[in-house]
């Protein structure tokens, strides 16, 4: 079946930096009451839905299958499925890309999809040696095994692992993702000056977006306890450029370019989107917000992560036989602003293009004037799990407003992946 | 042989098996009748050698609901009382002394007698959906068929206190955790294993469960603490509750016989009492309410809205997302839903605190609560509650955003408190699906909520509202549009009252006193700080217009208002408030122009309990409400008229009322009109006539 898969609408919550605002709301919680949303807004019959994917990079140990949990908990009838899908940086892409394949396989007709993460509630974790203790333990049954048990706990085994940190390790070559984008910036000669200025314009244009009300349109004002979140709170307001220099380098203390502000927050938030058949949506009526194309995923060196959106994207364009020239918007996720950087450049080089594609053609030139419009994840803050859908919600709702044609949606995945999606307004 | 109540099977094995089956009836009850030939039964029996273990259970979804109340209500003579007593006291003790094991089964609701004759057998089994209680001193009287004695033997002083004074039901669990059953079945097969073992004779002697604590805790430390606690909390006006405390008191120690001597002496005290016939009346009419508005409707709201979020509207969403309905909630902007958010933990603060609720449990309930700043999400609305600002045009704009975006079928409700439920009709366009549900504040402790319908609306959306009210656990009497409705109406005239007394020379202090003497939950002067000085002079304007005179606001109230003396929210009205204390306000002293008069305590309740009476009398002359004893109901639930009283129209009955009309009438000399006797009130006097037919 080659039509496309309209999207009838979509919704999201504020992002919120880490340990602020929704610290205490769980990730199902959140993207419950997002999808929940939804489900009302939309007069559509809640039993007509064949299935919910929510992706989700953290898997909360009190909500395995979340999909399953958030479907439930918004309403849905227990005869509905649901599961939850896991790329990483790039589950919030891949809840979307397994709804198409389903409409487009005519498994079924309409699918709630959508990405959460609350990186808040990412648990500390015990080393192996204590898990194995405290598991003796419980299974001891007299008092001196339970003392011989407990006689063996250490101090030092008491230090946690923070499971937030380790999730942003890559276990293959053992770096962390800062690591890896260092390693892109003497790859591309990137400097602190060229990162820090396009952090810099990612705040300064999220602060305006959200003052002209652009992006409140895409949000629902979630409470929590103090207070109404409307907005996303990780953008500085009136950033200068000192602002930035003056910040610590993280990665690579003595040669590196990234700081703790010129890189994606971690942050909490929830995304969902409503997608379906293009035939049922004119059955029904419907008037859908926009269309996905097509999508491509592609995979690189887990070093080299950070240039997925440059692979996927080349990918994609071959496969929808479409250029750069055609898309009217990009939304290319800024987990680095080095990486935005670095993607830019190798869209447009030569050398880098001979190297790397089989048909030796670049991309082309990015023009920065459709770039991230609005800011990014730098500002914004990144959810892993929701970023994916966030950038696909964002950039129809941006074709729609600004009355262009197509936009692409791209973003690069821990591990060495990238992932890419064609939108189209009409 | 062949019985009526009741039915006999013997088995092989030695098992008998006694089922109750009340005739014609889906309840059990211990009618007089019934008693008379349990125990021939028992005689039967006991005569037989051949049974081993009796099994007594009932045929109906409950074992035993209790006693027959209208029974009680209708013997006012000791001597009868006793001699019936004596006679279920000798059955009784048959039941108890069987030479076979006997075993009483459990399902439903046990309660009063039913808990009682169920204490007379050897073991007690239960389901586990078995309601147990002794209800008695909520009907003014205390347990009588031995129920003191047994209890008291069998869970201990400080738990048989427990039961009997707080009347409140435990479940099986509980029970079984106090020894009050000895086994719970959940299902057949335990049941049967349980009767299989008493056959076999291999069940274990009981140990007592009383702890050791209470055992060591000399009774009459018990006694004294318990006796000191009630009299505080019941200002003494409930007898039944010292009567009971008498009651275990003296039974410490004592033999069956001796027991049981005492508890029917304070029986028959307390059954031929007023107050009990009072509360007897009040349960009477709690029950005829449960029914008079449906016949045999059933609910069909399962998604419901709420337009507004202020004090009432957050109070409504609380109370319908804890009874688990969908509920979608119009908010005047999103910056409301902190208020809202706040408010809604704070309600349910209480079941975390109590861990009847989890954070989790209240975080999964509340994901059937969803909120808009728009009019958006209610095409599936089966009911929408406004409960915004009290102005008739933003309410009917309101409406028009509700009609235009919910269906043909949603009923939609208003929870004005002052505006006429057919005025606020008149831009309706679906006119057989609007009426007036008004709550009261506050929501989570307000039992009552009058359902005001219009000419015009349908039987069906009327049905549906009282079954959701009933739903979601409140009391909802139907009531005629009228200003104030009925309680709002009442209430305010014995405020008014009040007032005017305060500047004939009463003092603050002193009215309250007289009020709270009389058994008002709380004095005028302090009610009006409560509510709020503003509404309560916006109240009684709105009331002035369509009672003329009789409603007018005193000068000095408005004098109060202007001085922005607000009550309790302002910390300052006829009180002031200062954390927890509270005393008179100096500052009221320099309106009171008659400060150098006094007003006897009986001159003051008297004026104000009889313009209560008279205002009341006029509303039922005026249908408002269609029976004496639900008006009666309604106001003590609305407002905390001391049930003891059994209502105002049931007061006013036990002064007599000429006696009534004969002091509304010397009142006249304050105040013509204000004491204009309602012409009901007087034809009914002159005819020696009564608003109860006793």
């Amino acid at each position: 079946m080659n039509e496309r898969v309209a999207i009838i609408d979509g919704l999201r919550s504020p992002i919120s930096k880490a340990n602020g605002r929704f610290k205490d709301i769980t990730a199902d919680t959140l993207s419950s009451l997002i999808t929940k949303e939804l489900l009302i807004r939309n007069d559509i019959d809640k039993d007509l839905y064949d299935e919910v994917i929510i992706g989700n990079a953290s898997n909360p140990a009190s909500a395995q299958n979340i999909a399953r949990v958030i479907a439930i908990r918004s309403g849905f009838s227990h005869s509905i499925s649901a599961y939850t899908v896991h790329r990483n940086c790039a589950a919030g892409m891949q809840s979307i890309s397994s709804g198409v394949d389903g409409i487009k396989l005519g498994r079924g007709d309409i699918y709630m999809v959508g990405g959460v993460e609350n990186m808040s509630q990412i648990p500390f974790l015990f080393k192996d040696k204590l898990k194995d203790i405290l598991t003796s333990l419980s299974y001891a049954r007299d008092v001196k095994t339970k003392l011989s048990a407990i006689s063996k706990i250490r101090l030092s085994m008491l230090k946690p692992i923070i499971g937030v940190f380790s999730g942003l390790k890559d276990p293959l070559i053992n770096m962390m993702m800062g690591n890896t984008v260092e390693g892109l910036a003497r790859e591309f000669n990137i400097t602190r000056k060229q990162t820090d200025d396009y952090a810099l314009k990612s705040h300064n244009k999220a602060q305006q977006s959200t003052k002209d009300k652009i992006l409140q349109n895409e949000i629902l004002p979630i409470a929590y306890d103090g207070g109404v979140a409307f907005d996303d709170d990780g953008i500085i307001d009136d950033l200068k450029i000192e602002g930035l220099q003056k910040s610590r380098l993280v990665f690579d203390r003595e040669n590196g370019v990234i700081t703790a502000k010129n890189a994606s927050q971690l942050s909490d938030g929830a995304c969902s989107l409503i997608l379906m058949s293009e035939s049922k949506a004119k059955e029904m009526g419907l008037k859908p917000l926009g269309y996905v194309l097509d999508y491509e995923y592609a995979g690189l060196e887990p070093e080299r992560m950070g240039l997925g959106p440059t692979y996927a994207t080349k990918k994609l364009l071959n496969r929808t036989k479409l250029t750069l020239k055609d898309i009217d918007l990009i939304e290319l996720n800024e987990a680095f602003a080095t990486q935005v950087l670095a993607n830019q450049i190798a869209f447009n080089s030569k050398k880098f293009a001979k190297k790397h594609f089989e048909d030796g053609e670049v991309i082309g030139e990015i023009d920065e004037s459709i770039l991230n419009i609005n800011g990014g994840a730098v500002a914004l803050g990144h959810p892993i799990g929701m970023s994916g859908s966030r950038i696909v919600l964002h950039a129809i709702k941006e074709l729609r407003r600004l009355g262009k044609k197509r936009a692409l949606a791209t973003l690069c995945i821990g591990g060495g992946q990238g992932g890419a999606m064609i939108l189209e307004s009409e | 042989m062949s019985w009526t109540y009741f039915k006999l099977k013997h088995n092989d094995n030695g098992l008998s098996e006694l089922v109750f089956d009340y005739p014609k009836s889906s309840i059990n009850k211990l009618s007089f009748e019934a008693l008379e030939e349990l125990k021939l039964v028992i005689d039967e029996i006991d005569k037989s050698s051949d049974i081993k273990v009796l099994t007594f259970s009932s045929a109906k979804k409950d074992f035993i609901v209790g006693a027959d109340v209208k029974e009680i209500k209708g013997i006012s003579n000791k001597e009868e009382i006793k001699s019936l007593l004596e006679q279920i006291h000798i059955l009784f003790a048959k039941i108890e002394d069987l030479k076979c094991k006997s075993i009483a089964i459990l399902d439903g609701f046990v309660l009063g007698g039913g808990l009682e004759i169920a204490l007379c057998f050897d073991y007690r089994i239960a389901s586990s959906n078995t309601t147990l209680g002794f209800p008695e001193t909520k009907l003014g009287i205390i347990p009588g068929f031995g129920g003191t004695y047994r209890a008291n033997k069998l869970l201990g002083l400080q738990q048989a206190l427990t039961m009997i004074l707080t009347a409140k039901n435990v479940d099986s669990k509980k029970a079984y955790r106090t020894g009050l059953v000895d086994k719970i079945y959940s299902s057949e097969k335990i049941k049967k294993e349980f009767i299989d073992e008493v056959l076999a004779n291999k069940i274990k002697t009981k140990t007592s469960k009383i702890p050791l604590i209470q055992k060591l805790t000399p009774s009459v430390i018990v006694i004294k603490k318990t006796r000191e606690n009630i009299l505080k909390k019941t200002k003494n006006q409930y007898p039944a509750l010292i009567s009971a405390i008498d009651v275990l008191a003296k039974i410490q120690n004592k033999d069956r016989d001796k027991a049981i001597e005492i508890e029917t002496e304070y029986f028959c005290d307390v059954a031929t009492s007023d107050i009990s016939k009072n509360l007897i009346e009040i349960f009477l009419s709690s029950q005829e309410l449960k029914t008079k508005y449906t016949s045999k409707a059933k609910l069909t709201i399962e998604n419901t809205a709420v337009i507004g979020s202020g004090i009432m509207g957050s109070g409504i969403i609380w109370l319908i997302n804890r009874n688990d309905f969908y509920i979608r909630v119009k908010l005047l902007a999103y910056k409301e839903l902190e208020n809202l958010h706040k408010n809604i933990k704070k309600l349910y603060a209480f079941y975390v605190k109590t861990r009847k609720l989890s954070l989790k449990d209240i975080s999964f309930k509340m994901d059937r609560l969803s909120y808009s700043d728009k009019y958006d999400g209610l095409q599936k609305s089966d009911l929408v509650i406004e409960a915004i600002f009290e102005d008739i045009n933003i309410k009917q704009e309101s409406f028009e955003q509700i009609e235009l975006n919910s269906s043909k079928s949603t009923i939609i409700a208003s929870n004005t408190s002052s505006i006429s439920i057919n005025k606020l009709a008149t831009t309706i366009k679906n006119k057989k699906n609007f009426l007036g549900i008004h709550f009261f504040n506050p929501v989570q402790r307000m039992p009552l909520v009058e359902i005001i319908p219009t000419k015009d609306t349908s039987k069906k959306s009327i049905e549906q509202a009282v079954l959701f009210v009933q739903k979601i656990n409140k009391t909802p009497v139907i009531v005629k549009d009228c200003a104030g409705f009925l309680i709002n109406r009442l209430l305010m005239s014995f405020l008014v009252e009040a007032i005017f007394l305060l500047e004939e020379g009463g003092s603050v202090e002193q009215i309250d006193k007289v009020l709270l003497k009389f058994g008002m939950p709380m004095g005028a002067f302090r009610l009006l700080d409560e509510v709020g000085i503003d509404i309560g002079y916006h109240v009684v304007n709105i009331l002035a217009e369509d009672y003329g005179e009789r409603m007018k606001a005193p000068k000095i109230i408005k004098e109060i208002f202007d001085a922005k003396l607000l009550g309790k929210k302002s910390k300052k009205g006829f009180y002031v408030y200062n954390g927890k204390e509270e005393s008179y306000n100096q500052e009221i002293d320099k309106f009171l122009k008659n400060k150098d008069k006094s007003l006897s305590d009986k001159y003051i309740e008297e004026r104000a309990v009889f313009a209560l009476i008279n205002e009341a009398s006029k509303a039922l002359e005026e249908e408002v409400v269609d029976k004496a004893n639900i008006l009666d109901f309604a106001f003590i639930l609305g407002t905390g008229f001391p049930p003891f009283r059994g209502g105002v129209l049931r007061y006013a009955d036990s002064l007599g009322l000429d006696y009534v009309v004969g002091k509304l009438k010397e009142f006249q000399g304050v105040n013509k009109q204000r004491f204009e006797v309602s012409k009901l009130l007087e034809d009914m006097a002159k005819d020696k006539k009564r608003f109860y037919d006793y």
